[in-house]
């Protein structure tokens, strides 16, 4: 009998000492949509491996699980389904962690789904002062911080330094021209005249000296920023649309295609045609490209080696507008949120906190074609070793801006392609009525939250 | 009572799906509903807005042109033409040229709309200019300069296949002898074809016209995946508006509340051309039993 009480005390006992090692599940949904960019799946996975790790070596009865889901699709399909859950209010839905691009920080802050993280920040300061301090004015949203930076990438324009070679220029001029963009001595009048003596030399046919992006995207504020334009009130965070600055950018977009520079139909022509034709070597200028695109262009079906990369493409931040003016690069950086429907926010972001380690960041950085987002990543060997990592940071960081962070940016920065430049490229109106156009777009859409600046 | 049970699961699935969702939908469109996911009720608010909006005239233009012109081109006459050739080259040449014309509606939508973006490309790759190359012309903005064109063409190319199915299978069922006796009366291919098969076949005729504009009415995937709406709102119709603006990308705010408004007239516009469609036709005879017993 005192056996069986025996028996029967010893596998309560485990049974109980079993139940008594708890397991928090934290949910994490992250997005490519791009492939190489599945470690921003990856490291949040070995983050709590990590910290499972350290609870097991402080003998702590905790462990914690993370089911982390990895959108392939599309940014719109992504957005669209994270919206949709996150309106239920239900933590069984919701994931803890979010990881998505820095313009839903306005959106997501208003409507209550997601939490400031200033007191969490302010925790872990020999993590969190290492980042770089641009970025974190990217996550603002009305004076709070609400994003962790996950990556971040940089814009400027692409040259093709063998067709500048047949067109006449000096070698040296070419290698210099990253320095004179930074130097403010390179402007976009610059970006004309070469265009203009690729098509005179017969370089390149007309039309095909300048292409830009076919579509809509943040990349479009550089030319406002760049001709001296605001694109919110720091005191109200109303959107505002600078008259002069947007005009400005619409002239300079006819004058590319006035010239013979840039096709009419720009924005008809397809992604694979533009990066194969510029890859090729059939377009002198990519005016809208990004730091992504030099990985893009190794890989099928353009498959263009990184030696041949360095000898015939060169790379340099926005030009300033005017001599003397600084170059713009607008980054998107790509940010950890932690949901206010989360029940364990603190551990969430300890988890992001860890997958924010400066070997698992750079692992996703060199692996996906994105940039540093710490300090310390530059003098870390794997980033510091990745040439093309090291000389875009070099060049775009000093210069690097963003979109706002306002719930209706999205919206501007498309009416600002769709209604404004598609509509002055194609001929269908002049830059002033796209202007007055655009202001109308807008005006409908934000009413009070648009401010026009003369 | 016996027949609403026979009804019940077809009436079951109209109200699931479509008198539901339009119910929801109107409600919807009364409230200022966005990203926040808040039912405000703002009253008339969005249909006033729709009413300031410079674009609705331009949407609008393009969604008449876009329904009517692929119906009347395509969906109708096309297809109408195409039944007529099928049907009188002989039975295994008709039945091969069918087939072909329905690859279309058998391909991916992705595909279709990727394999006309590189015929319709504005540069030297594209297919139709680097014809244009050959003969020595230059290339043609098609999408920029005619952006009607573009959109009613790859949509009637898909959508006659309907139409030459419906009409080949009345024609078929055409009994031969009144042809035959029209030969045997001297009468040509065309006197055949104005005097015996249209009228015969005027019921498919205009069931097609109905079913198929109130179908053009609300269809927008391959607009999407084509011309996008653009340029400048040049192909943009109406359910692609209402679409864009709840769903796209870069909506930002997700107007979920204008954009039903916007889904709400579409909703309604299409009961009112169903009725009208319903009088003119006057369908209720086509639904009636035939007065003698046909064989």
């Amino acid at each position: 009998m005192k056996q069986w009480i025996l028996v029967i005390g010893l596998v309560t006992l485990l049974g109980l000492c079993g139940f008594a090692q708890q397991e928090i599940v934290i949910k994490a949904w992250t997005v490519g949509p791009d492939d190489p960019s599945i470690t921003r799946k990856l490291n949040l996975e070995a983050a709590v491996e990590r910290l499972n790790k350290y609870l097991a070596v402080v003998g702590a009865d905790v462990r914690v699980k993370i089911e982390a889901t990895f959108d392939t699709t599309t940014w719109a399909d992504y957005k669209r389904n994270n919206l949709l859950a996150l309106q239920t209010g239900d933590p069984e839905k919701i994931a803890d962690i979010i990881v998505t691009g820095h313009e839903d920080i306005g959106p997501y802050a208003e409507a209550g789904y997601i939490i400031p993280l200033d007191d969490l920040i302010a925790k872990y300061p020999e993590v969190y002062e290492d980042f770089f301090p641009a970025l974190w004015e990217s996550c603002t949203y009305k004076g709070q911080i609400w994003g962790i930076p996950q990556d971040t990438e940089a814009r400027g324009f692409y040259f093709r330094k063998d067709l500048l070679r047949v067109a006449g220029y000096s070698e040296e001029f070419i290698e210099s021209i990253p320095e004179r963009v930074i130097a403010g001595e390179f402007t976009l009048d610059d970006i004309v005249d070469i265009g203009q003596k690729l098509v005179e030399a017969g370089v390149v046919e007309e039309g095909y000296a300048v292409w830009h992006r076919p579509t809509p995207g943040t990349d479009w504020f550089q030319f406002v920023y760049d001709f001296g334009g605001t694109l919110q009130d720091p005191e109200t965070g109303k959107l505002v649309l600078d008259k002069s600055a947007v005009l400005d950018t619409l002239n300079f977009i006819k004058r590319l295609v006035d010239l013979g520079l840039t096709p009419g139909a720009m924005s008809q022509i397809s992604w694979p045609e533009i990066h194969s034709s510029f890859s090729d070597g059939q377009v002198g200028i990519f005016l809208t490209g990004g730091s992504w695109n030099w990985a893009e262009w190794q890989r099928d079906p353009y498959n263009k080696s990184e030696d041949y990369l360095w000898d015939n493409v060169g790379f340099a931040p926005i030009p300033a507008a005017q001599p003397g003016g600084e170059p713009v690069s607008v980054s998107h950086p790509v940010v950890h949120l932690i949901t206010a429907a989360s029940r364990h926010p603190e551990l969430a972001f300890l988890v992001v906190t860890l997958a924010s380690a400066v070997d698992l960041n750079t692992d996703h950085a060199i692996g996906s074609g994105h940039l540093a987002i710490r300090q310390s990543q530059l003098s870390y060997e794997p980033y510091a070793g990745d040439r093309h990592a090291k000389r875009v940071s070099e060049l775009c960081a000093p210069f690097s801006r963003f979109s706002p962070n306002h719930p209706s940016a999205p919206f501007y920065w498309d009416a600002l392609f769709r209604d404004a430049i598609v509509p002055v490229e194609v001929g269908a109106l002049s830059p002033q009525a796209a202007l007055e156009n655009l202001i109308q777009r807008l005006k409908g859409e934000l009413g009070e939250e648009l401010v026009v600046q003369e | 009572m016996q027949g609403f049970l026979f009804l019940s699961p077809g009436l079951l699935l109209i109200l699931a799906f479509f008198i539901i969702p339009a119910v929801v939908t109107a409600v919807m469109g009364f409230t200022s509903l966005d990203y926040r996911f808040k039912w405000d009720f703002v009253g008339l608010g969005n249909y006033y807005r729709m009413v300031r909006d410079y674009l609705i005239p331009r949407i609008l233009v393009n969604t008449l042109v876009y329904t009517f012109g692929t119906l009347g081109i395509f969906n109708v006459t096309f297809g109408l033409i195409l039944a007529l050739l099928t049907t009188s080259v002989g039975e295994r040449a008709g039945l091969f040229f069918r087939a072909l014309w329905l690859l279309p509606r058998f391909t991916p939508p992705v595909v279709y709309a990727a394999i006309w973006l590189w015929i319709l490309s504005p540069t030297k790759n594209g297919l139709l200019n680097g014809l244009r190359a050959a003969v020595g012309l230059s290339p043609v903005a098609w999408i920029s300069q005619h952006p009607w064109g573009v959109i009613i063409i790859t949509n009637g190319i898909i959508g006659a296949s309907m139409g030459m199915l419906v009409f080949a299978s009345a024609i078929k069922a055409i009994p031969r002898d009144y042809l035959w006796a029209a030969r045997v009366d001297g009468a040509s291919w065309f006197q055949e074809v104005r005097h015996i098969i249209l009228p015969l076949i005027r019921w498919p005729l205009m069931f097609i016209t109905a079913y198929q504009t109130l179908s053009l009415l609300t269809s927008y995937e391959y607009i999407l995946l084509i011309t996008q709406g653009g340029p400048f709102h040049a192909s943009e119709v109406w359910s692609l508006y209402a679409y864009n603006l709840a769903f796209s990308s870069y909506s930002g705010t997700y107007p979920f509340g204008y954009a039903a408004a916007l889904a709400t007239v579409l909703v309604v516009i299409g009961a009112v051309a169903s009725v009208i469609y319903w009088r003119i036709f006057k369908f209720r005879e086509m639904m009636a039993p035939p007065r003698i017993e046909t064989v």
